[in-house]
């Protein structure tokens, strides 16, 4: 036997089958037909993946939702440390104010305000004159304000009591035209403590979101289930389940 | 005289782009039977063939407003038939273990005098290749691809692509060898 080039061995089978032809079935026909007249079931079959899609993206926003949702109520917390901080400032406001009024008469008492925070010290020099007020302040006045129109108000918000809501605080201090910058003081103020009051507790791990929706639920001091973060990501600190307690001395 | 209407091919496009059920079936049936050749190369048997086939005319009428006159409208056609076999084939791949290795030893290189053989016993070579071999052959050999697009293709490496084909080539020489032996054997006998 000659050898043979695979070329060739490939040439042999190519012209055989280039030039075959065999007949289908007969019912073929009416298959294909059938096929092209409901093209409706094959639609639906492309459209379930849309479906699943659709479905997905449902379920992962609701994730997301959900997993953001601790970092909201942590805001909320902040909030509630605003108002004490609101009404802290209230406090110091209120101390300054009776000095404010008193500079007038005792300009000697300036060194002691400027202890207080150097905010303070600002509403205080402006207090000397009302013009340079309205110069320093870029946040508008309330229309005019006649010269004494806010010592009296001061003094109406001094002999507030304390237990009026924040809110009301809050508003009664921007809108009085001197007080302004101190209400953006305490503002910043704010923020920081925010800050700093948002990251500490922050849930950073699985464990840290067992353990708030734990103690949604459980308010005892020793949760039925308790992780703790380490190094390693979290571990399991306690368990408390009736008669079956457990919890790592490591705290 | 025959009275039975003649198309050509290309005349018969303009009819199936615009969804037209007899220029569909007249296409059909000038092309069922070359289509059906092109799709037993890819089968191991005629029901797999079918099936590729009635797959490919589906979507031959479902996507001919796509056919850009570039090409043949027939060639286009074959590509569609020969597509179907490799997502067949690739869908089959998912659900099916591979068993592959065939034990194949090298055979001389020797010449076949094919004539005697019709190309049906071909075919039933070609379709009894354990079917990575026989997608390797088709689209090398028939379809000119090269082992790039081939592995390309089928999720293989270029060398497996090449060493497929040198097996599928081995087996068929074997088994062309044997055909040959037994016609010789009822010659003689």
């Amino acid at each position: 036997m000659r050898p043979m080039q695979d070329k060739d061995f490939d040439q042999l089978f190519k012209e055989r089958f280039e030039a075959f032809e065999v007949d289908p079935s007969e019912g073929l026909w009416q298959n294909i037909t059938n096929k092209l007249d409901t093209p409706v079931q094959k639609q639906k079959k492309t459209f379930a993946p849309y479906w699943m899609a659709a479905a997905s993206v449902v379920l992962l926003t609701s994730a997301v939702l959900w997993l953001s949702r601790p970092g909201e109520v942590i805001k909320l917390q902040g909030k509630s440390h605003e108002q004490v901080i609101v009404n802290q400032n209230k406090e110091t406001g209120k101390e300054a104010k009776p000095i404010e009024s008193q500079i007038i008469d005792e300009p000697a008492r300036k060194t002691v305000v400027s202890t207080q925070p150097e905010k303070a010290r600002y509403s205080v020099s402006r207090k000397g004159g009302k013009s340079e007020v309205r110069q320093l302040n870029k946040t508008a006045l309330p229309e005019k304000v006649s010269p004494q129109a806010p010592v009296i108000e001061e003094v109406l918000l001094a002999t507030q009591p304390v237990s009026i809501d924040v809110p009301k605080q809050r508003k009664a201090v921007t809108n009085e035209g001197n007080e302004v910058v101190m209400a953006k003081v305490d503002e910043s103020e704010i923020e920081d403590y925010k800050e700093a009051e948002t990251t500490s507790p922050r849930i950073k791990s699985v464990g840290g979101l067992v353990n708030f929706v734990i103690a949604q639920v459980d308010k005892r001091d020793d949760k039925i289930i308790e992780f703790k973060d380490g190094e390693e990501g979290s571990t399991l600190s306690g368990i408390n389940i009736g008669p079956l307690k457990f919890k790592s001395r490591s705290k | 005289m025959n009275l039975k209407p003649t198309f050509t091919i290309e005349s018969l496009l303009e009819g199936c782009k615009r969804g037209e059920r007899k220029a569909q079936e007249y296409l059909y049936k000038a092309l069922s039977s070359k289509m059906m050749a092109v799709c037993m190369r890819y089968s191991k048997d005629n029901y797999e063939a079918e099936d590729i086939l009635q797959m490919g005319f589906v979507k031959v009428f479902s996507k001919v407003s796509e056919f850009r006159s570039e090409g043949s409208f027939e060639g286009w056609i074959r590509r569609i038939m020969v597509n179907t076999a490799i997502e067949t084939y690739r869908k089959n791949m998912r659900s099916m273990k591979v068993v592959d290795i065939e034990e194949v030893y090298d055979q001389p290189q020797s010449t076949f005098d094919m004539s005697q053989l019709e190309t049906k016993d071909l075919m039933k070579l070609v379709q009894q290749l354990s079917s990575g071999y026989r997608m390797v052959f088709n689209m090398y050999v028939i379809e000119g691809y090269s082992h790039r697009e081939i592995g390309e293709t089928l999720g293989i490496s270029e060398g497996a692509s090449k060493s497929q084909l040198s097996r599928a080539r081995t087996i068929l020489k074997e088994k062309l060898i044997k055909i040959e032996g037994s016609n010789y054997a009822t010659y003689a006998g």
